[in-house]
Parts: structure tokens; sequence; C-alpha cells
């Protein structure tokens, strides 16, 4: 039950990385050699913006333990402004968690650029961290088959 | 202009209340109907999408005649004189018992009365019978002896009053949704819910209690509960006095009945047995819902009247929050019933073999008398066809091809028969061996009654005129009735002419009247007086027979057990979105995605047993048949059982099931097929 | 009530008679007198059938969207919660807010579909059945009313006020508005402005009831109620269906897009929660979708409790002005100031 202790639960994350900026990232940090947790399982998608909310959902309520999205820095979107509609789904999406009972700090949101290898790792670290500290997604708890 | 038409689903036997949406004369969608009391503005995935099968391309607009191997066009004169011709040609060579009828419980209570009256009267045979046989025919020999009446004793809005829901056999949630929608209010107002049910139906999710029984031990399963309320002394002693008779006898064989017993044969633990026992006896209210998994058993009238005797031994009758009810399946199933659409029961449940009642009915009809002698049962005419007995059939908006038992069986039959007419919406399975079809109008182009479950009949009112040439069921079989000579008491120009000659020589309706119909709750019957107010609860003060019968039901196995060969017991049911045979729901996009193709469940034991993946191809095979389809590895089911649903004939349940039937009722037993599974 | 009857029905017949409209949609009598249809009204003799009851079965602003022709000029006699779903279906272009005239009557609640329906009137503290005045016992509302505190029709072009002695107050709210009460030759009065106090104090205890019970539980609970409530579903697609701000013609919850899978009852909790996503910033809280649920789902307190917290964090009142736009679809000036992952 209590995962903080649970040496052994590994969390299952889903990442949706956009194509231009924190895919790129994400490609940085492998060719570098830098060390993050196998945790994540990326999905690269064309704009944060394509992320659809409910992909996000799909996610979680599939028993993901964490679902990770990113981005371009504000200004540099390949869209102009797709990242500034991610923000707003993103909050969104977190107060729609709160709601159902799940926490927000299930789902997060950066901004990561292709030239920010090291920061992609480092934000794969923190954050498999924080779902390690969260523990196993509740809704594994019921099963509906 | 654009007007909502209030009418009835055509669905399940529920009967909600929808209204359907007609703009410049096309039905384009329906939604609830809000004052309804059984849907009360809300509706099932099937209710909503009622529409969508109405303007399918499918839709048969014209008259079909078989030439060769292939169907031709006709005129409705050129049609119904061939039939006229071949019906009378037969029945002069061969006597009238060498036709028989299937009516419809998807046809209004004035079509199925009028085809039963063509029968008689113009045929002169008894040879009727419609697909009630398939699903409470158990029901109506059961509780007409047990009670002497065999309905739903209360009302689907009558549930929430109950304190213990007992739900044997019927995937409610599912298959009568605006029912379950009672027992979950009835759960969250504290009541306590029952489920016997050998799969996790939904419903089962919200049990207190659920009972695995194996499929076919329902006898073994409820003397099992009188055996243990009888131990502590929680029967109704006052009740069973004052209002019972045969007590007697059904405890001399709940006498020899043991729980060690019944927990072997059932595969229900002793202590859940007990606390069923405890729940339902010592709730204030109980009632009893039952379905398919009581009816279609060879032992189908001995589990009807099992469940009459549990609800006798309590006094669980004849008060709000109890009862014993069937859940029909059809929309109006109760009403075909009720209007004699049966060999051996008139309209009003008045035997065929009762001189006085037949007499009665044959003089309101002008006659000096109808055949007296019972006809074939639905089972029976296939068998009949196959000995050379039956030789002309006609068949009214059925499709015993696929809801049938053993398939294989009644193909050859239908291929066998000189002469065969099939009237139908859709060129059905069925239709496809006939020699003449004739395209029925649907349910939102004719105007009738439905009786539903919970006697409640209300007016079906019509939204559009019928597509191309087809016609309403009840025209086609007056015109069909005049072209062989019957002009008198065949002349109706509106289903409302036929209503006002059927109160007459049916006693539960004698009170009835389209304008006191046509208000939303319509009328409950027994209604014998215009004055009256119907009757939401039967047996309140006595029951219909006069005092409750007590029988004594010792357990039987069923006709097909599980063997070497055979290691696996099938049973069979129904999907959320599909209805029967998919000649609907098959053509309503929306309903038809939802569950778009057939499957095997299996608990995950046997499949590893029988090395059967999850979503892999399987064989399955009984002593009459084999099917492919897909498996479905799932704790659903007990092990040592498979469910296949029934609706889809590309793998057709009933290319496997037994026809093997109930002495009494003669329904087939549906529920329980020895089946072997092996990867395909 | 019958006064009130006749002024909004007098209403209509001008409009129909100087042609200010084609058609008018409207809730009234059908086979009887408690069973309430909604009417697609082209003759004005028609008018006669029109109520104006405490009454609600279905949003007609939904209706309009679906089945009236966009050319056509309607007349619509709605409640402010419907009349606000009408404004969010003309923002996501499904019905022509200039082509249509909207007759808003002031409600303080409607009556829950199943009961007895038959001349209800409910006004701020009092309740009127079939001619008997009584005091408001809320708990005949429908949950959703019992939260509302947008009782008056300040987004219609006619606002229509019902009076406990029957009578009735009308004014008009727009240029539109003026147009129908001339041709009706209704004189503009300014209505009374209404103290609201007792009634937003109303709509705040029952929020803080509906809602606190669930945020006081633990997040987990939380969770476990509402899996456990959707469970519950049949998948009729009631909720959806009967929704006004669900609109899209291609869903994402219907089984050809794979999304919620399909065979399986109850429908996995995406079902559900993907429909929360896309209207939930934009809900009215018109309480159609848990009157249409069969399985007595509370949706609409799901549906209400994520719009509360949505609504101050994009700075959003949904069904007001045409002129804002669902929050997630658009993005605002001040979203440009901020730096960072949040709307802080």
């Amino acid at each position: 039950m209590d995962a903080v202790q649970d040496r052994t639960f590994e969390p299952k994350i889903v990442g949706f990385l956009c194509n231009w900026c924190t895919y790129a990232g994400a490609d940085l940090a492998g060719v570098s050699r830098l060390q993050y947790p196998a945790n994540v399982r990326v999905i690269r998608v064309m704009c944060s913006a394509a992320v659809d909310p409910v992909f996000v959902m799909k996610a979680l309520l599939g028993g993901a333990d964490g679902v990770f999205v990113g981005g371009c820095h504000l200004g540099d979107c390949h869209y102009t402004r797709g990242n500034y509609f991610t923000r707003r789904r993103v909050a969104m999406v977190k107060k729609l968690l709160e709601v159902i009972g799940l926490e927000p700090e299930r789902l997060e949101l950066e901004w990561i650029s292709a030239s920010e290898g090291a920061r992609f790792a480092e934000a794969m670290r923190d954050f498999t961290q924080k779902i390690k500290a969260l523990g196993p997604n509740p809704v594994k708890e019921r099963k509906v088959s | 202009m654009t007007e909502f038409v209030p009418t009835i689903c055509p669905y399940c036997g529920a009967g909600c209340g929808v209204l359907l949406l007609v703009k410049d004369g096309k039905v384009t969608t329906t939604t609830p109907w809000a004052e309804h009391p059984v849907g009360e503005g809300r509706l099932c995935m099937k209710g909503w999408y009622a529409h969508e099968f109405i303007y399918s391309p499918d839709r048969l607009t014209k008259p079909l005649l078989k030439v060769g191997d292939s169907f031709q066009e006709t005129s409705w004169e050129n049609a119904l004189k061939v039939i006229a011709e071949k019906l009378s040609e037969a029945k002069a060579k061969d006597g009238p018992d060498s036709l028989a009828f299937l009516s419809s419980a998807k046809c209004t209570n004035e079509e199925n009365y009028l085809l039963q009256k063509f029968v008689r009267e113009v045929i002169g045979t008894n040879n009727i019978d419609h697909c009630a046989r398939l699903c409470h025919a158990s029901t109506v020999t059961g509780l007409g002896t047990a009670f002497g009446s065999g309905a739903m004793t209360n009302d689907i809005a009558d549930i929430p009053q109950s304190d213990c829901v007992f739900v044997i056999g019927s995937d409610t949630m599912s298959q009568h949704p605006l029912a379950a929608r009672r027992i979950i209010l009835a759960k969250e107002m504290g009541a306590k819910l029952i489920v016997a049910d050998p799969r996790r139906v939904q419903t089962a999710r919200f049990a207190d209690l659920h009972l695995k029984l194996r499929p076919g031990t329902n006898v073994a399963l409820l003397n099992g509960i009188m055996k243990s309320i009888l131990d502590h002394g929680w029967e109704n002693k006052a009740f069973i006095e004052e209002r019972t008779e045969g007590f007697a006898e059904l405890k001399a064989v709940l006498d020899t009945v043991s729980l060690d017993e019944a927990e072997k044969i059932t595969g229900v633990p002793k202590a859940d047995i007990e606390k069923a026992a405890e729940l339902y006896a010592t709730s204030k209210a109980s009632c009893i819902i039952y379905a398919m998994g009581i009816t279609q058993h060879t032992t189908g009238t001995n589990n009807v009247l099992s469940i009459a005797n549990l609800a006798m031994l309590t006094g669980n009758i004849g008060r709000p929050g109890t009862g014993v009810n069937p859940l029909r399946g059809q929309n109006n199933v109760q009403g075909s019933c009720d209007m004699g659409a049966l060999p051996d029961l008139l309209p009003g449940y008045q035997r065929v073999t009762d001189e006085a009642k037949r007499k009665k009915v044959a003089e309101a009809w002008g006659l000096p008398d109808l055949p007296t002698q019972p006809g074939l049962t639905l089972i029976e005419i296939m068998e009949a066809i196959h000995a050379g007995k039956v030789k002309t059939m006609f068949i009214m908006g059925e499709n015993p091809v696929v809801s049938d038992p053993d398939i294989t069986h009644v193909e050859e039959a239908l291929n066998k028969l000189d002469f065969l007419v099939v009237q139908d919406m859709f060129l059905t399975e069925t239709a496809r061996l006939a020699d003449v079809v004739l395209p029925a109008a649907s349910w939102a182009e004719k105007e009738g009654t439905f009786t539903g479950t919970g006697r409640r009949v209300q007016v079906l009112r019509q939204a559009i005129a019928p597509l191309g040439e087809s016609k309403p069921d009840w025209q086609i079989i007056g015109e069909l009735a005049r072209a062989m000579n019957a002009e008198k008491g065949f002349i109706f120009a509106s289903p409302k002419e036929i209503f006002e000659e059927l109160r007459k020589v049916t006693p539960q309706y004698a009170g009835m009247d389209y304008a006191r119909l046509s208000q939303p709750q319509g009328l409950q019957w027994p209604c014998p007086a215009e004055d009256h107010p119907g009757t939401p609860i039967l047996h309140t003060k006595q029951f219909t027979r006069g005092k409750g019968k007590f029988h004594a039901i010792p357990y039987q196995a069923p006709a097909e057990s599980p063997d070497a060969q055979f290691p696996l017991i099938l049973t069979t049911g129904r999907v959320m979105t599909q209805w029967h045979t998919r000649s609907m729901t098959g053509r309503s996009p929306s309903l038809n995605a939802e569950f778009p193709e057939g499957f095997v469940e299996i608990n995950p034991q046997d499949a590893k047993k029988f090395k059967i993946n999850d979503k892999g191809l399987v064989e399955v095979s009984s002593r009459r048949g084999k099917i492919k389809t897909r498996a479905r590895v799932t704790d659903k089911v007990v092990p040592g059982v498979v469910y296949i649903p029934m609706h889809y004939v590309e793998a057709a349940a009933n290319r496997l099931t037994n026809s093997r039937f109930d002495p009494q009722a003669k329904i087939p037993e549906l529920k329980v097929t020895a089946v072997a599974i092996k990867p395909a | 009530m019958t006064k009130c009857n006749e002024i909004v029905q007098d209403i209509v017949r001008s409009m129909l008679r100087a042609k200010l409209v084609d058609e008018v949609v409207a809730f009234g009598r059908g086979i009887n007198e408690s069973d309430i249809v909604p009417l697609f009204i082209t003759d004005e003799k028609d008018a006669e059938k029109i109520v104006t009851i405490s009454y609600y079965p279905c949003s007609l602003a939904k209706l309009v969207a679906l089945y009236g022709d966009r050319n056509k000029k309607i007349g619509l006699v709605l409640r402010p919660c419907d009349a606000r779903s009408l404004v969010e279906l003309a923002k996501r272009q499904q019905v022509n807010l200039a082509n249509i005239y909207s007759i808003g009557i002031e409600c303080y609640g409607v009556v829950r579909a199943g009961s007895n329906s038959h001349q209800v009137y409910i006004f701020p503290d009092t309740v009127q059945m079939d001619g008997e005045t009584k005091p408001l016992a809320e708990d005949v509302l429908a949950p959703n009313c019992r939260r509302c505190e947008y009782m008056v029709p300040t987004m219609t072009d006619v606002a229509v006020r019902l009076l406990p002695d029957g009578g009735c107050l009308v004014d008009a709210n727009t240029e539109k508005g003026q147009a129908v009460l001339e041709a009706a030759s209704i004189a503009v009065t300014d209505m009374p402005a209404l103290d609201l106090t007792a009634l937003k104090e109303r709509a705040a205890r029952w929020k803080e009831k509906d809602f606190g019970e669930l945020k006081k539980m633990a997040a987990k609970d939380r969770l476990h109620y509402w899996l456990a409530q959707w469970e519950k579903c049949i998948k009729c697609y009631g909720c959806r269906n009967a929704c006004p701000i669900c609109y899209c013609k291609e869903c994402y919850l219907e089984p050809e897009k794979q999304i919620v899978k399909n065979e399986a009852l109850p429908p996995e909790a995406l079902f559900h929660v993907g429909r929360l996503l896309h209207v939930g910033d934009s809900c009215t809280d018109c309480g159609q979708c848990e009157a249409a649920c069969p399985m007595g789902i509370p949706v609409s307190k799901l549906y209400h409790m994520l719009y509360e917290e949505l609504s101050p964090l994009f700075d959003y009142e949904s069904g007001f002005d045409l002129a804002t736009l669902p929050p997630v679809s658009t993005i605002s000036d001040k979203d440009l100031t901020k730096t960072g992952v949040t709307l802080d």
C-alpha cells in the first residue's frame, strides 16, 4: 500500500512529446548518453496542442501512473501558439483530475527545447520520482471488466 | 411540419414510451417520453435508436414471388391470389391441420387477434403459435396453474417498494434496462439484492449476494432456499393457511431435500443458500424477478412453479414491492399470448378444449363452433413438417431460422414445405426460404395496442405512412381473409375497430377502449368493466384461481449433461444492443456497432484446459452442429460453462442448442446444451 | 396561472401573425394536462397549447440546433439555463442567433421528470401545485435547480416573469425583443429588480451540500465514489443525447472511433470522462443529462462541480456573452503575458 516504501514500484509513465522541441530534446539526451529512468513510454506528436485531453485521460484511466506532456517554450511553437492552447487544456485536465479524485500531480507539463537534452533527462528523473512518491494509480484498485 | 408523436418502443417487454420526431413526413429521431410511467423520460440505447432501421435500404417495399431460385416483385393482388389459392388447395387436399401459422410478439394485439381468428375461422385449425413458446411459455403454464394468471403479478414501477429483490435468470441491466433502473433504485433505497445467475451479469455487480448456480439447477437451488426457510421457521404460516393449498405435498418434497445435496447440484455454497433464504424470507416485502434463465429449460414449468412456491411460502404476493415478476421479452409478447396466438388457448387464456368458453367465442364470431383439438406448438410444427404432416406454413414477423433451437433441423423443415409465406419488413434468413414474401410496415407506420410486461396495454401511434407498398400486418391479414372469401368478420377500417371486437371476447380487456388506453399510462389488465381502473397488482385479496396452489417439485437434471465428448455446458442469452435475430438492430448502425459480432465467453480455467486464447477463433460443437466464433476469456462465466449470445446468424448459438422441450409448456431447453470447444 | 400562459401565448401568436418568425418551438400540452411535450408551432391557433408550468423535459435549444431550419426565423420559449445553452450553441456555430427570437421565462426551478408535473409553478419561496399555494420544499426541485443562481433570463430577447398571484410581467432585453412586444402590443415595462439574495444563498447552500461532501472526501474515496457511480452506466448515451452542449456530429464516444471500447458493459470510465472533457468548461447546469440517466448517476453534479472550478480559472461564464469563446478553444491576451506551465 505505502508506495513510498515500496521500492519495487516502477511507475508506468506515458510521455507525449512535441516533434519540434521536446522530442528532439529527448533525442539529444539519448545521443548524449544521459541517464534517466526507463519508466516513460514516449509518444511523438506533431505539437503538444495535438494532445487531445482524451488521450491523457485514456492513459490515466487505463492505469498509467503518470502522463508527461512536453512542448516548445512559449513563443517557440512551430505552429505559433499551439502550446498556449496546451497550457489551457492541461490546466483544465488537472482540475478535472481533482474533481474526480485523481491527483493532479499525475499530469505534468514542461516546456523543453531541442537543445535541452540535460533538462529532459532531469525532468524525467524528477517526474518519475514524484510519481513513485505518489504511488500506483488508484484507478487500478478497482477492476472493471 | 414538425411534430412529436408519442408511441411505444418496439424492443423489450418493459414497453417504454418514446416520442418520435416526425419532420415533413419522415421520422428523424427518437426521444424519451417524459410522462410515460415506465420510462419516466429515460430510455436505454435501443430506445434512443429505435428509429434507425425504419429507413433501412433493406426494407421490403413490394411483395415478392419466388420464381426458380430467385424472387421477383409482384403486385399485392397477385401475391394474395397465389397465397389464397395455395392455402385453400392445401386445406382441401390435406385438411386444415396440414397448415401451420406463426404469429408474432412484435405485432400488435389487433394483428395477433386477427391472425388467430383467421387461422381458427378461415383455415379451421389451432396450429398457431409464436415465439412466446421460446421465452415465457413456462410462465403461462406455471403461473397459470399456481395462481390462475400467467403474467407478471406486479409492475415494473412497483419494484422500488421492495426490501429484497431476488433476480434469477435475468440479465436485467442489458435486457430490460428500465426495469433494472428500478432495481438499482430499490437497492439505493436500502433493499437487499440477490442475483442468481451462472454469469456475472451486470446486475450481479450490485448484488449483496450472487449465487453462481450451474445452468439447469434452478429447482435444486429454490428447493434448497425453501428448505432453509422451513428449517428456520421463516415461512408465513398465516398466508399459507388462509390463501393457499397443497402445502403438505410441497413440504413432503422439501423434507427429502438436504442443503448439502443442493450445494453439490447447484455449485452454490450452502451458506449462501441459507443467506438467500434469510434475506428473501425475513424482508418485509420481497419480489422475484426472472426471465429466460428460468423458463428455457426442459423443467421450465417446474422452475416457474418453484418460484411460485417460494413466493407463497413467504406470503410475498399481492402487496406492493412483492410478487412474481417474469420480465417478458418482446414488446408485445404479453399481448400476443393474451390474444390467443397459441395452439391451446383462445383470446383471454380460454382453453380451446373448454366447450362453453370456445362456443362463446365462436358465437361472437358468428360461427357454430371452432376447432376443438389443441394445435401444434412451434417445436412440434417443425417435427410435424419432418413427419410430412404439416405441408404449408405462414409466418408473420418471425425468423425461426435463427431464433429456434437446432436450426439445422428447422432449415431442413422449412425447405421441405410445399408452400411457405413470410410476412416481414426485411428479407430475413427465414423469408429467403419462402415462396411468397409480403412486405410489412414497421412500428412507426401503423396503429394498434401493445401489452407490456406488467400487463400494461398501451397505444402504438402511427407516425408516418407505410414505406413503399408495405402494409400493416392487420391490413394484410384482412385482405388475405377476404381473398379467401371470408368477407364477414374481416372488414375493419382501423385497428380501433378490431380492438372493439377483441375486447368482447377477451375478458381481461373488456373494460378498455382506445380513449382510455390513449392516456400515457394506458391500462393494466384485468380491466373487466369500463369504469374499472385496471389492476396494477394481481392476487391482492385472493388468487385469480381462488387459492394459490403449491406444487411438489423434485429436482430433475437437464436433458443434456456434459460428458467426455461434450464436456462443457453452453448457455445462451443476449447482448445489450442487439435484438434476437438482428433483423432490426443489425440494420440500426448505432446499435449494431456496439456489439457487431458474436463471441463465446469461457472461463480462464477452461480456456487453459482447451488451449483457447482470448480473442482467438474457436470451434464450438454439440451433438447437432458446430459454429466458428471468437473466444472471450473471462471469469464472468463459471468454470464448466460457456456463453454465446443468440443473435448472430454467422455464429448462431442455435446451431448447437437442443430442441428437447418441457413436457407441459413445450419450451425448448435453450439454456443448457452440452458442447465441446477447440481452437479453430 | 392562466393569465401568464395567456400572455406568453399572445406573444407567440403575435410573432407568428407579424411574420417575425416562421415557427415557434415551445413546450405544450400533449395527450393530457400533465403530458408536456415540445411543440413546433407554425399555425397561431396551436399557440393555445403552450404551457408555462415549472417543467422542462428536454432542451429546446438543442432541438432547434439539430432539427430547426437554419434559414427560418424561429421563436423559442425557454428557461434561462436553456437560453444559456442556446448562446453556447451559437458560439459553436450550431444555431444562427440572428434568426432566433427568444422568450425567456424566469425560473426558480423545475420539478424532476417522473414526478407529477401537473400544473406546478415554482416561485422564489412558494410553490403552486394544481392551484394550491404552499411554502416551497426545496427537495421537489431537480438537484441542478437547487444549485442555480441564474433565475432571470437576461440573455433572451424577451423576459417574462410569473407572479404568484397569477400575474405576469414582461420586458424586452434587446431590440428584437422590443419588436416582439410591439407586435404583441405589450408596453415595455421595466421590471422591478429582484432581490436574489435568498436565492443565491439557496444556491450556495446546495452547492456546499452537493459538492462539499465530495470535496471533504479523501481523493481516493472520491475516485471510488465516481467509479462506482459510473459502473451503474448502461451506455444508453442518454446524457450525451440530452446535453445541449454536446453538438458533435461525429462523436468520439462512438464505437468506430475506438477511443472508448465497445462490446463492454459498463463502458470504461472514459465514456463519462471523455464527455466531461468536452463540455465541462461550458456546462450550463441545465440538468438534462441527469434527468435522462436511467440509473440515477448524479451527472449534473459532476459537470457543475468541474464547471465551478474552471469558471474562475478561465474567467469564463458560460451562456452569456456571445463574444467570449469556450475557454479551451481559445487563448486570451492575458495568456500571452504569462510565462510558465500554469495559468497562475
